[in-house]
């Protein structure tokens, strides 16, 4: 069980943390390790075990998201850059990290949990697809609307960043 | 849709590498020629690129504790719950036929009533004092006593009374000895104030006019109990 956790602790919580926000996400996390450890007797291998293990967590932390209700609690991007590590790729605009945190909060949690998963993660439309249980093209729509949602929220920011690039 | 608007449309899946190389091409000349929409793929490939690049956030250490420590709570839920479950499978079969007679006895009682009243069937009790002020009247012929009246009602009602006084008790008694276990859980002042109630409601329970207002007193006891203990979710469930 321990093994298991650790195997996949970093992957959920990062996932979690970037839906529900630093705040809150430890204990969405913890919630999502329960309901793992709990349902792992259901569980029936009709897909990998991450795909499943990151539905959960999705789901879990949409969950909370629509309980909270209130935008207000996200917290915005300077408190989310403050509990991360430094950025392994060096940026021209050292606050445009902060920035991207803020305007990610600032999205509908569908659209935070697809840039999760697709750019943040890296995972295929097809895994996409299977975590938020919709179709391959749902999921490129979406991630096509959170982008475009995005660049509208971040344009200056990415503008002055083209420039000195 | 303009060719602005098909590109800006394509930006995703050209960027992800999804077009094929015909309209991958096409897309790539369309950006040589339009300086707004090259812009506005450069920010998209910025996003994409700052998404990509942004840190993944560290897990506290404490994670792993809280997860064993929800696990164990969990768990006592559980616990709590299959032997709440158990105690009503067990008790269920007692209370409902006990409430079902009472309400059997209950209707007869009304209908006897009724057909006395109605003059079916002779009453007694008037039928003697009758006798006192009237002329004698032929004997009727002989009929067969009815179920209703082979047996006394009122003694039938106590009786079937005194089995759901019994069983309700029991199953209150029984569902505040398993409280015992929760109560050590509570603050001393939350358990002063159930200890409390509970006595009040007994008494109430004990001191109510048998038949339904000593069954509603139980019931309202057990609900209180049930709450106390194992709270709104499990009282549903149950």
């Amino acid at each position: 069980m321990e093994a298991l956790y650790h195997q996949y602790k970093r992957r959920v919580y990062a996932l979690v943390y970037r839906i529900v926000g630093a705040g809150d996400a430890e204990e969405v996390a913890q919630d999502v390790f329960v309901r793992v450890f709990r349902g792992l007797g259901a569980f029936r291998g009709e897909s990998q075990l991450g795909t499943w293990i990151y539905r959960l967590s999705v789901n879990a932390a949409l969950s909370y998201v629509a309980k909270r209700g209130r935008r207000a609690e996200i917290p915005d991007g300077a408190e989310v850059l403050d509990a991360l590590p430094a950025p392994p790729v060096a940026m021209s605009d050292p606050k445009l990290a902060a920035k991207v945190e803020a305007a990610m909060a600032a999205l509908p949690a569908g659209y935070r949990a697809i840039l999760v998963l697709h750019d943040i993660e890296g995972l295929s439309h097809e895994e996409c697809a299977a975590i938020l249980d919709c179709r391959v093209g749902t999921s490129k729509s979406q991630l096509h609307k959170a982008r475009a949602k995005m660049r509208e929220l971040l344009g200056p920011a990415l503008a002055g960043e083209r420039e000195r690039s | 849709m303009s060719a602005c608007e098909h590109v800006r449309a394509e930006l995703t899946a050209y960027l992800d590498g999804e077009l094929d190389e015909t309209s991958a091409s096409s897309l790539r000349g369309h950006l040589r020629l339009c300086a707004e929409c090259r812009a506005i793929a450069d920010e998209h490939a910025r996003i994409v690129d700052v998404l990509a690049a942004l840190p993944p956030p560290e897990p506290p250490p404490s994670m792993w504790d809280g997860v064993k420590a929800r696990l164990g709570a969990a768990e006592i839920e559980d616990a709590r719950r299959s032997r709440l479950g158990l105690w009503w499978q067990r008790v269920r079969p007692h209370l409902v036929p006990a409430m079902g007679l009472a309400a059997a006895a209950a209707v007869a009682a009304v209908w006897i009533a009724h057909r006395r009243a109605s003059g079916d069937e002779p009453a007694h009790e008037v039928a003697i004092g009758h006798h006192e002020v009237t002329p004698p009247v032929p004997p009727s012929p002989p009929v067969a006593p009815s179920a209703a009246d082979q047996i006394d009602v009122r003694d039938a009602l106590a009786s079937d009374d005194d089995h759901a006084d019994a069983a309700y008790r029991a199953a209150a008694e029984e569902l505040i000895a398993m409280a015992a276990d929760a109560k050590g859980d509570w603050t001393p002042s939350q358990q002063k104030a159930f200890d409390a109630r509970v006595a009040a409601l007994r008494t109430a329970a004990e001191h109510a006019a048998s038949g339904e207002p000593r069954e509603r007193a139980w019931q309202a006891l057990i609900d209180y109990v049930q709450r106390a203990v194992v709270g709104v979710r499990v009282a549903e469930a149950l």
